[in-house]
Formats: C-alpha cells, sequence, structure tokens
C-alpha cells in the first residue's frame, strides 16, 4: 500500500476542497437551486439533482462528535507506533457528517455529542487535514 | 407490487448445496474453492453440471497468491458449461437470489448456481482496504480509517449512545454463536472455546470492538442450486422453498450515514418478506443472520423487530439464541464461529436445516430444540449499505 498521502486527486471539486484546506480553510459545496450543502463532494446536489453549486466555508467551531472509534491496532506501516488513535464522524452545523481524526486529547475522554472544532494538521507540502479536538479541552 | 410478490410464495426453491474443506487450507486457489463448491452442489441436486444454465458469483475481492481475477467465464470455462445467464456482483449488492429468481421466472434459466470462494486465511487478506469505499480515493487512509470493522465500529459505538447497546449484548451474541460452533465440525472455531469473561478481558482492536466481535477469515467456498419448486420434485432433497424475499439497500456510506443505529435494509425488506410470505416473526422457527460483526446481528434482529432498541442484551442473555435457547440463530456458528462465504455462510445452513442434514446441530433433534417449519435468513453487504431477507419454509 501507498504512504497516506493524498495524490492524483480525480477533479476540480477534490482540487479545490484540499487546495481551500492547504489554505485551512473546510469548504463544502453549496447547491445554487436548493441550498443543501453536499458532502462528499459531487457533481450533483443530492437532494435536488442540480448541477449549480458554490463553495461555502463551514463554522468548523460547531461540530458535533456523531460517533467515533478507537485504533489500538496499526493498519498501516505508516500507523505503527501512533495507536492508539481516534477516527470519529463529525456532524457539522452545516448539516454534512464528516469522517476526521480527532486530536489533541486522550480517547477516553471523547464521547458522542462532544462539541469539537476543526484544528489543521500540515502533512506534507501538499496537504493539510482538517481534524478536530473538543473545545472543552481547548 | 406486494401481489405479484406473494404469487411467487414457494415457487423456487433451494435444492442443492455444496461445501469443501474449510479453515486454513494451503496450496489452494480461490478458484479451487469455486469449483469444488460449485461440483459439490451440482451433485448435492443430482443434476448434471451441463443442467445449469445460471450462473452467479458473489463479488470477489482482488485475487490473491499471483491468481487470476475470479470472474463468472473463468468458472464457467473451469467447470466446460455455457450457461445462458452469468452474473457477479461488483460491491456487495446481495441481489443473488432476486437474481435468480427473476432469471428462473422470466424463463431465461432453469438451474441457478450461486457461488462464492476464497483462499483468504492462506492468501494473507487482511480487509484493510477491501470493502470501504471513501468520499474519494485515499480519504479515509489519510483519516486513518482502515477496514470494514472500522465502519462497523462507527455504527456499533453510534448505537451505544442512542439504545445502550455494548459489550455486554455483543458478549452473549459470541458467546451463543460459539456454542452451536462446538456442534459443527466443519466449524473453525469447533473446539475453540469462548467464555464471557475471555471476551471481554480481550483487548479492543477497533474499540468498541474486540477480536470476538468480528467474522472469521478462512480459505472455503459454498454454493447452492436455486430452481422451481416444481424441478424440485424430481430431486432428491426436500427442497428448502423460498417463500419470502427482499432487499432494501440503504446504499449511504458509514461516513455519513444517519442508520448507524437503525433503520437498516433490514427494517425496510423484513416486513415485505414477511408478508410474501404471510408470515409473522412469531412464525420463524430460527435465523440465520449475516454477522459480519455481533453488532450487525444485533441490529438487523432489532429492525427485524425481534426486540425493542436497547433490549438485546436480555434477548440474548441466557443461551436464548444458543443450542437448546428458544430461538435459535446462526446454528452453524455463523461468520463469526463457522467459515466466511458471505451471505452464503447463513442461507446454506437454513437450507441444511430445513432440510434435515445438520447431524448434532440439526434442530427437532438436538435436546431442547423444535423441528424448524421457517426459517429467516439475511444477507448484508458494505457498511449496512445492502440488505436481502430471504424467508425459507418446508414444502
Amino acid at each position: 500500500m501507498k504512504n497516506l498521502l493524498l495524490t492524483d486527486l480525480p477533479d476540480d471539486y477534490t482540487r479545490t476542497f484540499w487546495r481551500n484546506c492547504k489554505e485551512h480553510s473546510l469548504t463544502f459545496q453549496r447547491c445554487n437551486d436548493c441550498g443543501h450543502v453536499r458532502w462528499p463532494l459531487s457533481f450533483i446536489c443530492p437532494r435536488c439533482s442540480s448541477q449549480g453549486s458554490e463553495w461555502v466555508q463551514s463554522d468548523g467551531s460547531k461540530g458535533r462528535v456523531y460517533t467515533y472509534i478507537v485504533f489500538h491496532a496499526a493498519f498501516h506501516p505508516d500507523i505503527i507506533g501512533k495507536t492508539p488513535y481516534v477516527v470519529a464522524v463529525i456532524e457539522l452545523k452545516e448539516g454534512p457528517h464528516f469522517l476526521a481524526k480527532i486530536i489533541g486529547c486522550n480517547h477516553t475522554q471523547i464521547h458522542c455529542n462532544m462539541a469539537v472544532e476543526v484544528v489543521w494538521e500540515d502533512v506534507s507540502s501538499e496537504l493539510s487535514l482538517p481534524s478536530f479536538q473538543p473545545l472543552a479541552l481547548r | 407490487m406486494m401481489k405479484s410478490l406473494q404469487r411467487l410464495k414457494g415457487k423456487y426453491a433451494v435444492v442443492g448445496i455444496g461445501y469443501t474443506p474449510q479453515g486454513h487450507i494451503e496450496n489452494r486457489t480461490a478458484l479451487s474453492f469455486y469449483l469444488e463448491a460449485s461440483v459439490n452442489a451440482i451433485r448435492d441436486a443430482c443434476l448434471r453440471k451441463e443442467d445449469i444454465d445460471g450462473l452467479i458469483c458473489y463479488r470477489h475481492f482482488k485475487p490473491l497468491l499471483n491468481e487470476a481475477e475470479i470472474t463468472p467465464y473463468l468458472l464457467a470455462q473451469h467447470l466446460s458449461i455455457q450457461p445462458s445467464y452469468i452474473g457477479q456482483e461488483a460491491n456487495c449488492a446481495r441481489n443473488q437470489l432476486i437474481t435468480a429468481i427473476s432469471l428462473l421466472e422470466a424463463g431465461f434459466c432453469n438451474y441457478v448456481l450461486i457461488v462464492y470462494g476464497d483462499n483468504a486465511l492462506s492468501g494473507g487478506r487482511t480487509f484493510v482496504d477491501e470493502v470501504t469505499h471513501s468520499e474519494h480515493y485515499g480519504y479515509n487512509e489519510v483519516c486513518g480509517m482502515f477496514g470494514p470493522i472500522a465502519g462497523y465500529a462507527l455504527a456499533a459505538r453510534r448505537g451505544m449512545m442512542e439504545f445502550g447497546t455494548g459489550p455486554d449484548t455483543w458478549k452473549e451474541i459470541a458467546f451463543n454463536q460459539r456454542q452451536w460452533a462446538h456442534l459443527n465440525p466443519q466449524a473453525v472455531y469447533h473446539g475453540v472455546p469462548l467464555s464471557r469473561e475471555a471476551y471481554l478481558s480481550a483487548p479492543f482492536i477497533v474499540e468498541p470492538f474486540r477480536g470476538a466481535d468480528a467474522c472469521l477469515i478462512t480459505d472455503g467456498g459454498r454454493a447452492c442450486v436455486v430452481t422451481s419448486t416444481e424441478r424440485a420434485r424430481d430431486l432428491p432433497h426436500s427442497p428448502a422453498l423460498i417463500l419470502g424475499i427482499a432487499e432494501a439497500n440503504p446504499s449511504v456510506d458509514i461516513n455519513q450515514s444517519a442508520f448507524m443505529a437503525g433503520q437498516t435494509g433490514a427494517k425496510q425488506a423484513g416486513p415485505i418478506a414477511l408478508k410474501m410470505a404471510g408470515i409473522t416473526l412469531d412464525d420463524i422457527g430460527a435465523c440465520e443472520i449475516y454477522d459480519c460483526f455481533t453488532y450487525t446481528v444485533e441490529l438487523t434482529m432489532q429492525d427485524y423487530g425481534f426486540y425493542r432498541p436497547g433490549e438485546a442484551q436480555s434477548f440474548f442473555a441466557e443461551g436464548r439464541t444458543a443450542p437448546g435457547g428458544k430461538l435459535p440463530v446462526n446454528t452453524s456458528g455463523g461468520l463469526l464461529a463457522e467459515a466466511y462465504h458471505m451471505g452464503l455462510t447463513p442461507l446454506t445452513e437454513g437450507v441444511m436445516q430445513l432440510m434435515g442434514r445438520c447431524g448434532d446441530r440439526q434442530l427437532g433433534i438436538l435436546q431442547g430444540t423444535k423441528k424448524p417449519e421457517i426459517i429467516l435468513c439475511s444477507d448484508n453487504g458494505g457498511v449496512f449499505q445492502t440488505h436481502c431477507t430471504v424467508i425459507l419454509g418446508r414444502p
């Protein structure tokens, strides 16, 4: 398996999303017709099938932990020595359910519905990853 | 739609099952297990291979041991048959049985073979990059999200929050199924003990799941033959009639899903299949539930309506679904303790129980059990993204 880096992105939507992430801006497509904010990135709105969309910035400070898991095993060579770590689905105020790491706290402190905010991890010169940390532990 | 489905009640049946050696079987290609299971199912039904005019494969993951990609025409070539219809689902759509019935009903086929095999254990399949699909390629991985265990664990954690389930429920499911495996000499965990205490003291892999929450990775294959109940009269086994069947496919990726604590496809497909069969849950004598993880069993049966959210722990407690219990569940040991053949593990066990061919674990002979008239089987794919309910009965 290759190293854990995002390369060879498939379309302008993905390239724009990750370029914005590099600027530490978490952005989503909002449908021009019905206003639905969608994730994953898509050519059409899953609600009204319209093609037109504009980018909106997420208020990354108003997320909640919808669910989370703790990896105690390393499933990839790049992960060895980094366990335990937490992956969660964050329910964002704008609507999307967004998969991300939770960092900056002990995994035993996390619970569902906990308020979290985005915190940026500069993984490489090309990639900044939107992760989250609990607001209460800021 | 319902009326036309009810017309199909009991019209088609499973008439033969093919087994292979299973567990850790070295020096075998996946194709060899497909072939052995196919031949055994055809023989079990007392058919000639030339009778098979429909061939349906479950999906196959990436080939291991540098072997050729498994395709239905490769299988047909090695069997030297030329079916009118060949098919293979690609992404865990659990449509094999509905496809078979549709082909039979339309008249394209008379005898449909459904088959799966893999050399997953000896080939070193890890299920790290199988099954899961990220938002775009590589996204799950940069988040550190690997494998179907992680997707189901996300769902299970939400279930803990929403309706108070957790390891105390799942240990009962794992424990009960292990008791069934002890009655099945072919089960990989036959004679391998699992106590409730051992379940709870094992380390987490992806919390909240421990090793005993996850299905086996095995070598082996499984197949079955489906035909009309009318044709089945000329065949040796008392057929397992398909009384009711329905699919429902929530489809949404687990990363965005809102059905981690239900409603799954079982909630939608279950009532349709029951209505087609003209029965209620009270008529179900046993269940063979797709059990890739313990929580899959809990949520599927919860969405069928066997218990209310949060009541699974008391439902599964005191061996209710174990040998001698009131409602037998996963009587071969299931994917958790027998072997992994996708939805064919539960389906073929339901068929064999109705045929009365299950040896020491045979319901109706095993002490404290009743002869089953109707068995509910389920199949499930992706991470709760696809689902099929099958209700089997006697002629």
